[in-house]
């Protein structure tokens, strides 16, 4: 319930949702787990990305990595920023974690160490001991050290710095470097106790660029300076990013063999696409990122392989709890049980999407599937808007296509049980100055909700008054609930009160989430080894150092 | 003399105009709702310590008629266009990043157009209401009716695809390794798509023109002295013709500099109009506001230099002063 991006969003801008994705990624727990001395692998070379992202496997070869050569990748929108803490969208998670590498990261849906050593918090969670890795070098030479990582925080919880994580990273109170800086060791001592600590530090908030670099004015947004598998060789707004192959990176696969495989990759954006399938074609690029389903099956139809990757988000309907028609509960459900989200899968995705009833994925050990939420039903959608007198309201989306397709239906489906439904379109920026306005100007609007691993990720959205809470959603069981969840890390606990925060949501309908969405990463499997499993919470990036090209 | 102040005049004229353009724009880029402050915070914006001290960072928190000043100051004082919000880049790095493509795309689609229409014109011109004229009329009809993006679509099908000629997307930079045969490689497709509309009009234009000059009877003396039909219809008949080819050629000199968007977006071309819409998109005022100076100065240029031309093509108008 998580929600960044709209999700009727344009694919040829989501500029202002990685902002609002990047919040939400640091907006994150920790793991008890996270302690100890587990070290994750570099490259996990095609293990699952593990927690709520399912990768559905293609039916290309198996993985067998090689050494050399260079691809081209095609993303959907053109890099925002590769700023750490602001880096959130596809496109630009697809460059960055070649270029950074974050603190921590996920093994099996498991938060691990990665460019930390060790990550262990106290007993009530209100201070984690980090040690980092040894002998990592920065792009630029400059060590890896304890003073590294405290300026990088320090900046990040620099208002002037405008990180989209700064409500995430002001929950660090202070740090100490017991070692010194330059040691490895950072005690990280935290405002408020919490267990997504670790899970913070996996999202870009948690990529630490090179002090020195930094102290010489690099422009973050624009340029790099990280220990990650690549170098960055150019940075062309509109045109190309390339990365080169880090010969000094530190991290091998599980073969031993030293990471990256490729020695180079581009990435160019692709807006349209069916251009992007077009440049596969003609081999101008080798593999791409869509987030339109119909895009991978028109690929799959020409004979490419996809990777599919379902579960990380869902396409959601924003319900304003501050004024009418939805300040009624019985108008939330009616306009609930009135949508057919399999009409919908059917109609506008080609049934390839699955209908989403939760804020977590299917797969997520926090989804509680009898919550009771509502379920196609118009005849009780009918009961209540009767019970109402009636339900006339203004439901407003980015205009799309898909989107198109999918507010006819969901106008026609709602019209069938007595109500009035007025579609409004608006342009991105004007659309999200509406839903960010103080009392939030609308009274339904389509949005876009990421479904972290982290369950605490839920909790700005569903706490009362919290900024994220864009539709002002009040319930003090709920707040309880969500702290308490937040304050322990004990997991029988904090299901518990995850499946308890579902059926009171279930109940009340703050918003409806419809269908999960469908990320695919299609690729020319003669030119692209099968691509490692989708990051978590990164709406279907790919790491590239684990991508190799067929033959080397 | 007489040239000299024409020329100081049109330039005070043109200062005026892009002064009126820049704040007409200032303002309603201004008035647009939205802000780059939700762009670039998203929920934080919620956070009003975050929102001030970006506001105040980006200077927006001042009145408008400051904000505005005090671009303009920049402007002329400092050369200083600004930078974008989000990605900190000057405008006039952007600016000269986008501008060679766009020119390139631009001056080649005009030539290209020109080279084709000029002669198809002058064909259907001299033999009016022959199947020849009617199929070049229609033929050009057609292509005025064809959108770009259909057109777009099916030469990539063709020329990408099928026969794997020319690239899909992107763009190749002449200083890029594959030097000028990459460059014209990866704008051939583009630049055929913008030519056939151009093509079109002004084979359409110039052919009306030249009818109603071959009727002309300065045409019929010099046919009467017996010149050869070559030399009547390029030395006496296309020069008067050409006026409204020229207005038009001139107008589009202007719109083009500021880029085809669909083109540019289509084909991945990085112009300066796909830099336009997306700033506007994303609220980067002070990009959206380097990108109108440069079309309006363009434009205004260009609109001279083709008055000037008017002279040329017919002195009458150099004696009048219009």
């Amino acid at each position: 319930m998580r929600r960044q991006g709209d999700i009727l969003t344009s694919k040829h801008g989501h500029a202002p949702w990685h902002r609002i994705i990047g919040l939400f990624m640091g907006l994150v727990l920790v793991a008890a787990a996270c302690g100890g001395d587990d070290k994750a692998a570099p490259g996990g070379d095609g293990g699952a990305d593990g927690g709520e992202t399912t990768t559905t496997a293609d039916e290309g070869p198996q993985r067998q990595p090689v050494k050399g050569g260079e691809l081209v990748f095609g993303t959907e929108s053109d890099v925002a920023t590769l700023a750490p803490g602001e880096a959130a969208q596809p496109s630009d998670k697809v460059i960055t974690l070649g270029l950074y590498d974050p603190l921590t990261t996920y093994v099996d849906g498991e938060v691990v160490p990665f460019l930390a050593e060790t990550l262990e918090a106290n007993d009530d969670l209100s201070q984690y001991t980090m040690t980092l890795r040894e002998g990592v070098t920065f792009h630029d030479d400059t060590p890896l050290n304890a003073d590294a990582v405290v300026k990088h925080f320090d900046r990040l919880k620099d208002p002037a710095t405008a990180c989209p994580c700064l409500t995430t990273v002001s929950n660090i109170a202070s740090m100490d470097v017991p070692d010194g800086p330059e040691g490895l060791t950072v005690v990280f001592h935290l405002a408020t106790p919490s267990v997504a600590f670790p899970n913070d530090l996996a999202s870009s908030a948690g990529y630490i660029e090179s002090p020195t670099a930094v102290a010489g004015g690099l422009n973050l947004k624009t340029g790099a300076v990280g220990t990650g598998p690549f170098t960055l060789a150019e940075f062309s707004a509109g045109e190309r990013v390339v990365l080169e192959a880090n010969p000094n990176y530190w991290g091998t696969d599980e073969e031993g063999i030293q990471l990256p495989y490729l020695d180079k990759l581009t990435v160019v954006p692709i807006p349209d696409s069916g251009q992007r399938v077009a440049a596969l074609e003609t081999g101008d690029i080798d593999i791409f990122q869509t987030a339109d389903s119909k895009t991978v099956k028109q690929s799959e139809d020409a004979g490419f392989a996809a990777q599919k990757i379902s579960g990380s988000s869902s396409t959601i309907i924003l319900l304003n709890m501050s004024k009418p028609p939805f300040d009624d509960e019985r108008a939330r459900q009616a306009l609930a049980y009135s949508i057919d989200k399999d009409l919908i899968n059917e109609r506008a995705y080609d049934g390839v999407r699955v209908p989403s009833y939760s804020g977590f994925a299917l797969d997520s050990p926090y989804y509680n599937p009898d919550a009771g939420t509502p379920q196609y039903d118009p005849k009780k959608a009918e009961e209540l808007v009767t019970d109402l007198g009636g339900l006339d309201f203004t439901l407003v989306c980015i205009p799309t296509p898909e989107a198109e397709l999918i507010l006819n239906i969901i106008k026609q489906t709602g019209e069938d049980v007595g109500m009035n439904i007025t579609i409004e379109t608006q342009e991105q920026g004007a659309f999200v100055n509406r839903i960010f306005s103080k009392g939030g100007d609308y009274e339904a609007a389509c949005f876009r909700s990421t479904h972290f691993i982290e369950p605490d990720a839920i909790r700005p959205g569903l706490t009362t008054d919290d900024a994220g809470n864009l539709v002002f959603y009040s319930n003090a069981d709920v707040d309880r609930l969500l702290d308490e969840a937040r304050q322990t890390g004990d997991f029988e606990e904090r299901k518990a009160a995850y499946f308890e925060v579902q059926e009171i949501t279930g109940e009340e309908v703050p918003l409806i989430t419809t269908l999960y969405d469908l990320f695919g990463n299609v690729y020319d499997a003669g030119r692209v080894g099968p691509p490692p499993d989708g990051e978590p919470n990164s709406l279907g990036a790919i790491k590239p150092g684990l991508l190799y090209a067929v033959g080397g | 003399m007489t040239i000299v102040r024409t020329v100081l005049d049109r330039l005070v004229k043109l200062l005026v105009v892009v002064l009126i353009v820049s704040f007409l724009t200032f303002m309603l880029t201004k008035l647009l709702p939205g802000s780059p402050v939700n762009t670039i915070l998203g929920s934080e914006a919620s956070n009003p310590v975050a929102r001030t001290a970006l506001e105040e960072r980006l200077g927006l928190n001042k009145p408008f008629l400051e904000q505005y000043l005090s671009y303009i100051h920049g402007v002329v004082v400092e050369r200083d266009l600004g930078k974008s919000y989000s990605q900190d880049i000057p405008t006039t790095t952007s600016l000269a990043q986008r501008l060679p493509a766009s020119l390139q795309l631009m001056l080649m689609a005009q030539a290209i157009s020109l080279l084709i229409s000029v002669p198809l014109a002058l064909l259907s011109a001299y033999r009016a209401n022959s199947r020849t004229d009617k199929a070049i009329t229609a033929s050009a009809f057609g292509l005025i009716s064809l959108p770009g993006f259909a057109l777009a679509v099916f030469l990539v099908y063709l020329f990408s695809i099928q026969l794997g000629i020319f690239p899909a997307v992107g763009y190749d930079r002449i200083t890029g390794p594959g030097g000028l045969g990459e460059n014209l490689k990866s704008i051939a497709l583009p630049v055929a798509v913008l030519s056939a509309g151009l093509t079109a009009v002004y084979t359409r234009v110039l052919r009306s023109d030249l009818i109603a000059t071959l009727q002309e009877d300065f045409v019929l003396m010099a046919r009467s002295k017996g010149l050869p039909t070559w030399h009547i219809l390029l030395r006496h008949a296309l020069r008067p013709s050409s006026f409204s080819l020229l207005t038009l050629f001139g107008i589009n000199f202007g719109t083009l500099i500021g880029g085809s968007v669909i083109v540019e977006t289509f084909f991945v071309i990085p112009g300066v109009g796909e830099l336009a819409v997306r700033s506007i998109l994303q609220r980067e005022y002070l990009v959206v506001q380097g990108v109108v100076l440069v079309i309006a100065t363009a434009f205004v240029l260009v609109n001279f230099v083709t008055d000037l031309l008017y002279s040329v093509l017919d002195p009458r108008v150099r004696r009048t002063g219009a």
